[in-house]
């Protein structure tokens, strides 16, 4: 450890018995970044509770120490959110994974936060039952990330983000405290104010999750997929459009840019989607008696819309084959360059011609390979920039393209993040959307729960540095 | 054409008026009734669900209610308002929350403020999120004894038809026996199947299920109960009977909207009041007596009115 003295590393040691300390640079270097992976700051400890109460101690170890900590789960944040900012101590929550309870009749469950969000998913088939938010990292990220960074996914344009489906927290306060907010029926209990709301997309900077209280839905009995794509903007526009107010709800509008499209077909990923076009792709689902009497509708609105290839079904391996170009195009980013960002805004839907063409130029300018995805119900855009740290410069053409889109963002009356949170990657751009007065009534909030900025340093807001 | 971003340019950063016909999205006054809002809504093909009484004004619903009968479909209000501008006791306003549905930027205050009661200022505009509207509306009524309405609400709760359904109610009225409403807004030609899956649900019941023309909404309520979705029918039932008039359960939200006819007594409210605590539901109302906070919650409540005050 480089950053705490021997005597304190002991300390920590010996309340993490049994290895679950990790302190050699080898052992600490998996968590150095998340899915943000060109910000790297080493942690000087990685400590691996075993329990919520394990968890209690730990962090009033810590207050008494002086050290800064913070919370992750799998790390597959993709804001810098689940970082050591400022050296510290992470605290890994792997451990605190059991499914408590699931509730049929009330229509909820209780889980741990190291619960793993597709393996709560499995436990809930055999009821018939459904947690909605389902963000791409699905098979590895946990429950407890999903609610820091209130996650969104590809279904939420109906569904809704994990906000609208937590309806209780168990929270360890910095002081050591164990409070629970909500619960069952999701109200405010014995609180007067609905605390659980500010702790909930809060990023880990106010508290520590160890369980939750989920609400769950009836799981959709059939699901239709659609696949159309569109040799103008013009085209793919007015389908968004179209889709987003028709009453059947799609339950997903997914869209993607000519680059990302050519990318998926320049792949051995390819399916044959012309390249140069855009792509949409969306769902509706329901009771079979009455999804099966829309299909035809959403069929016949891709097609006036100026679609020739209209493709649709609903068998498990049809619906993978129309998924598979979106589903691609992540792990695509990765193999074909060095180093990526994901980018996360959302815009009014209008602008989103307007917000193409600023991302096309910024990119040109900057010799930089730019794609593009979005959650197009919702106007939540992932324009994604492609890059090598190692040279000189791109890094720096990076933020400033970001510092451009998120300028953009604001003025077009859209919002920092949809879906990913604003970790360290977004909080110098913080101060300018919410104006002075907004971010003064932001910062009140850390000021209740963690003044110290202990918990989760530089995250969120740029002024949250923690001093020892 | 430039699009109206619904953001003041001046620096504020407030919402401004504005309608967005393609993310079916507008700003409205607190003080606008739910039928103003729904007639400007109407001429672009959309609606605002959630409405208890279309006479009574918005800042009005959210002092009573976290949900509508439309939450059954649509969820709580706070999840069909993305934002507001807020007046701040120092006379101060500023903007909580986003023009757009999705956002998880910075601490929530929006979802924390929308139902504060006062206690940290009050609202002057809500921005809401507007539905289109489907082209056939219908209700139909459930009747029965208590366990064949309990196996109708199970049969419901458990259904992904329920995605479709506005609102699932069970009504009890003093001295009535009670019943199940369901209202249905789908696209036009979709009226069968749904009567199809309502009579199953009726014939697997043992209900009778008749189709019934517009229910009357009753007003705002009194006061709302927030508790699980398989205890608000009894205790409907339980209001209904005690305080008389009548008590709607929003059976998938697990709320009671209670509209009694004799004021409830302190003491039946904190007997209720305290049963909740423990699954984490509440009480809600304008007329209900003040409750004294927990200690570490004093302390929240004192320092974030002492720094929003300082601003």
């Amino acid at each position: 450890m480089t950053g705490m003295n021997a005597s304190r590393a002991r300390q920590l040691a010996d309340a993490m018995p049994g290895g679950r300390l990790l302190t050699s640079p080898a052992q600490v270097a998996a968590y150095e970044s998340d899915g943000l992976s060109y910000r790297r700051f080493p942690p000087d400890a990685v400590a691996i509770p075993g329990n919520a109460d394990e968890v209690v101690a730990l962090v009033r170890l810590l207050r008494d120490l002086g050290i800064p900590y913070v919370a992750r789960g799998a790390g597959t944040s993709l804001s810098g959110g689940a970082v050591a900012a400022q050296g510290g101590v992470v605290i890994h929550l792997s451990k605190l994974r059991q499914i408590l309870e699931i509730n049929p009749d009330e229509g909820y469950a209780v889980v741990e936060t190291g619960v793993v969000l597709n393996h709560l998913d499995e436990a809930l088939k055999p009821y018939g039952l459904y947690y909605p938010p389902d963000p791409s990292t699905g098979p590895v990220c946990t429950l407890g990330g999903n609610v820091a960074c209130n996650a969104g996914g590809v279904h939420c344009f109906r569904y809704g983000v994990t906000c609208n489906y937590v309806l209780g927290a168990e929270v360890i306060l910095m002081d050591g405290q164990v409070v629970r907010f909500g619960g069952p029926a999701g109200g405010r209990g014995g609180w007067s104010d609905d605390w659980k709301r500010l702790f909930v997309g809060s990023e880990g900077t106010l508290g520590i999750f160890t369980r939750f209280w989920l609400r769950l839905i009836p799981r959709p009995e059939k699901v239709w997929t659609f696949r159309a794509t569109y040799a103008d903007f013009q085209q793919a526009s007015e389908a968004i459009r179209r889709l987003a107010i028709h009453p059947a709800f799609p339950a997903a509008i997914e869209f993607m840019d000519p680059p990302c499209v050519d990318m998926v077909e320049n792949s051995p990923m390819r399916v044959g989607l012309p390249k140069g076009s855009f792509m949409i792709l969306t769902e509706i689902d329901g009771p079979a008696e009455l999804v099966d009497g829309r299909v035809e509708a959403v069929a016949q609105l891709l097609r006036e819309c100026g679609s020739s290839d209209v493709t649709y079904g609903h068998e498990e391996s049809m619906r993978m084959a129309l998924w598979k170009a979106r589903k691609a195009q992540g792990g695509l980013l990765g193999q074909i360059s060095p180093d990526f960002v994901v980018q996360d805004a959302v815009i009014p839907k209008a602008c989103l011609g307007e917000m193409l063409e600023l991302i096309y130029q910024e990119a040109a300018a900057a010799g930089i390979a730019a794609v593009t995805i979005m959650h197009a119900g919702d106007g939540n855009l992932h324009p994604d920039f492609l890059f090598d740290a190692r040279k000189a410069g791109e890094l720096e053409k990076i933020e400033k393209i970001g510092k451009v889109l998120m300028r953009k963002v604001s003025e077009m009356g859209g919002t920092l993040s949809g879906e990913h949170g604003i970790g360290n990657d977004k909080a110098a751009y913080m101060a300018e959307h919410f104006g002075p007065l907004g971010q003064a009534m932001q910062l009140a909030i850390p000021q209740l729960f963690n003044p110290s900025h202990q918990l989760n340093p530089l995250k969120v807001f740029p002024e949250r540095r923690f001093v020892s | 054409m430039m699009m109206d971003s619904g953001i003041a340019t001046d620096g504020s950063r407030l919402f401004t008026r504005f309608f967005d016909a393609v993310d079916m999205i507008g700003s409205f006054p607190a003080a606008a009734t739910l039928a103003e809002v729904n007639a400007i809504a109407a001429g672009h093909g959309l609606r605002f669900p959630l409405v208890i009484d279309l006479d009574r004004t918005l800042r009005e619903h959210l002092a009573v209610a976290e949900y509508a009968p439309a939450s059954a479909r649509f969820g709580a209000y706070v999840d069909n308002l993305p934002g507001m501008n807020w007046l701040l006791p120092t006379g101060r306003r500023v903007r909580i929350g986003e023009r757009v549905v999705k956002s998880t930027t910075g601490y929530d205050l929006f979802r924390f403020l929308l139902h504060s009661d006062g206690r940290y200022g009050q609202a002057t505009d809500y921005v809401l999120r507007l539905r289109p509207v489907g082209g056939e509306s219908f209700a139909v009524a459930f009747t029965g004894d208590a366990g064949a309405l309990a196996a109708v609400r199970r049969r419901l709760m458990a259904s992904s038809w329920n995605h479709w359904i506005d609102r699932i109610d069970q009504v009890s009225v003093a001295g009535s026996p009670p019943r199940i409403e369901a209202e249905v807004d789908c696209l036009a030609g979709e009226k069968p199947r749904f009567l199809a899956f309502f009579a199953a649900v009726a014939g697997e019941s043992g209900t009778g299920m008749v189709e019934a023309s517009g229910v009357a909404s009753p007003g705002l309520p009194a006061f709302s109960i927030k508790s699980t979705p398989a205890r608000v029918a009894e205790l409907s039932a339980i209001c209904a009977g005690r305080l008389g008039g009548q008590a709607r359960a929003l059976l998938l939200n697990g709320v009671v909207l209670v509209y009694p006819d004799n004021p409830p007594d302190a003491a039946f409210l904190a007997d209720l009041g305290r049963s909740l605590e423990p699954l984490g539901g509440h009480l809600l109302g304008p007329s209900l007596p003040p409750r004294d906070p927990i200690p570490a919650e004093a302390i929240w409540a004192a320092s974030l009115n002492h720094q929003w005050n300082a601003l």
